[in-house]
């Protein structure tokens, strides 16, 4: 356990805080994540990675915590004043594209964190999410979109 | 830019934008003692949820007190009986939206200090299908699981005599930037009241176009769909205190 929550701990803290927009609340989802992890150890199928396994967990962690009454009624979109001090520096259009993503509909975000911030392929989502490849590729296609303009705004940024 | 710069681009500007997040250090010992049963696991609530909580709290008070009469007099019965400016509530506004599962019609708009509300009237397309709100009375337990009630103008009923046989659709509405949602059932059927927080007030007063988020799931099928609708809003005037 010591040697998950080392190697995972800080991935699956971006993960949730990126989905539920608060850090007191993503810090309370990685524990419960662990925790389901340590009891369900025996269910981990050697076929995909710890990474990916964890990610599952924390994504449905995360839902059922914003399902959770006061949670749904209040709309939590970010804006850049709420986003954490960077501990290395961010630029204004990174931190904006940040929010963006954080800002996309709740299953467009699902799709867009577990393949671009967790770097899981679209078999290792679609698996997380119990949802098909086509589906995961068709949301990361519509979040891409939804993202056109602040992707562009970065690149423009961006030194080469 | 290839989809690999794009995926390497976004994963750059996460990582660098939320390095700040720090870990516990002593995460691994809570957990273990958490499995073991020595400590109970705190559910932490930031100072904003408590204070929405409570505002929530006192505003659903005040409608399980009063009637469904239209969301001008609702909003005004909350903010205590204030008198609707005409130039503050938009009605009949009928504009319909088709979705893959959902016919939604928003038929109303009203500008008060809080936001801008809208009242979307939810219809299945198929007799076979019964839209729900995800948080009605008695329908979801803690865990989000359907129970094998609803509660309807306060009366207690079985599911299954209420579905029918037919597939239960999961609706929501949601502002695109800040706010809150709630419903109402009457015999007309479902009523969705939606409310974005800091709308453009200058905006407002020449006419906005407002996006709103819908997303939908098949309860029986997993079918979802979801899109956006587009709320054209004549020029309004925002309703302030008494008139």
């Amino acid at each position: 356990m010591e040697r998950m929550v080392s190697m995972y701990q800080l991935s699956l803290l971006r993960l949730c805080y990126a989905y539920l927009h608060d850090e007191e609340m993503a810090k309370d989802a990685v524990q419960e994540t662990f925790i389901k992890a340590y009891r369900h150890m025996d269910q981990f199928r050697e076929t995909s990675s710890e990474k990916t396994w964890l990610s599952r967990i924390a994504i449905n962690v995360s839902k059922d915590m914003r399902r959770s009454a006061w949670f749904k009624h209040v709309d939590r979109s970010i804006t850049l004043d709420m986003l954490p001090e960077s501990a290395c520096p961010a630029t204004e259009e990174h931190r904006n594209l940040t929010a963006e993503i954080m800002n996309l509909p709740p299953k467009l975000r699902e799709a867009a964190l577990l393949c671009w911030l967790q770097e899981m392929s679209y078999s290792e989502a679609a698996e997380a999410l119990e949802i098909t490849h086509q589906a995961v590729s068709g949301r990361l296609d519509r979040a891409r979109r939804k993202l056109r303009k602040a992707l562009e705004r970065s690149e423009d940024h961006d030194p080469a | 830019m290839t989809l690999h710069d794009e995926q390497e681009k976004i994963q750059k500007a996460m990582n660098e934008t939320l390095s700040g997040l720090q870990g516990d250090p002593w995460l691994a010992q809570r957990v273990l003692a958490n499995v073991k049963g020595d400590i109970k696991m705190k559910k932490r609530i930031s100072v904003s949820a408590a204070i929405v909580i409570t505002l929530l709290s006192v505003s659903i008070l005040a409608l399980a007190a009063s009637d469904w009469v239209g969301i001008g007099e609702f909003l005004g019965k909350i903010v205590g009986g204030w008198t609707v400016n005409e130039q503050a509530i938009v009605k009949p506004l009928e504009q319909k939206y088709s979705g893959a599962m959902l016919d939604l019609t928003v038929t109303e708009a009203y500008w008060a200090e809080d936001g801008l509300s809208i009242v979307v009237k939810v219809d299945a397309k198929s007799e076979d299908q019964l839209p729900f709100y995800s948080f009605e009375d008695g329908l979801l337990d803690e865990e989000g699981n359907i129970t094998d009630f609803i509660e309807i103008d306060g009366e207690k009923m079985k599911l299954d005599d209420w579905r029918q046989g037919r597939d239960m659709i999961r609706c929501e509405v949601r502002p695109e930037g800040e706010g809150w949602s709630w419903y109402q059932r009457t015999d007309e059927g479902l009523f969705l009241v939606v409310t974005e927080w800091n709308v453009d007030g200058d905006a407002m007063k020449k006419g906005a176009l407002l996006e709103f988020g819908y997303s939908c799931e098949n309860m029986q099928t997993g079918e979802t769909d979801y899109g956006v609708l587009n709320v054209e809003l004549p020029p309004m005037s925002v309703q302030q205190g008494h008139k």
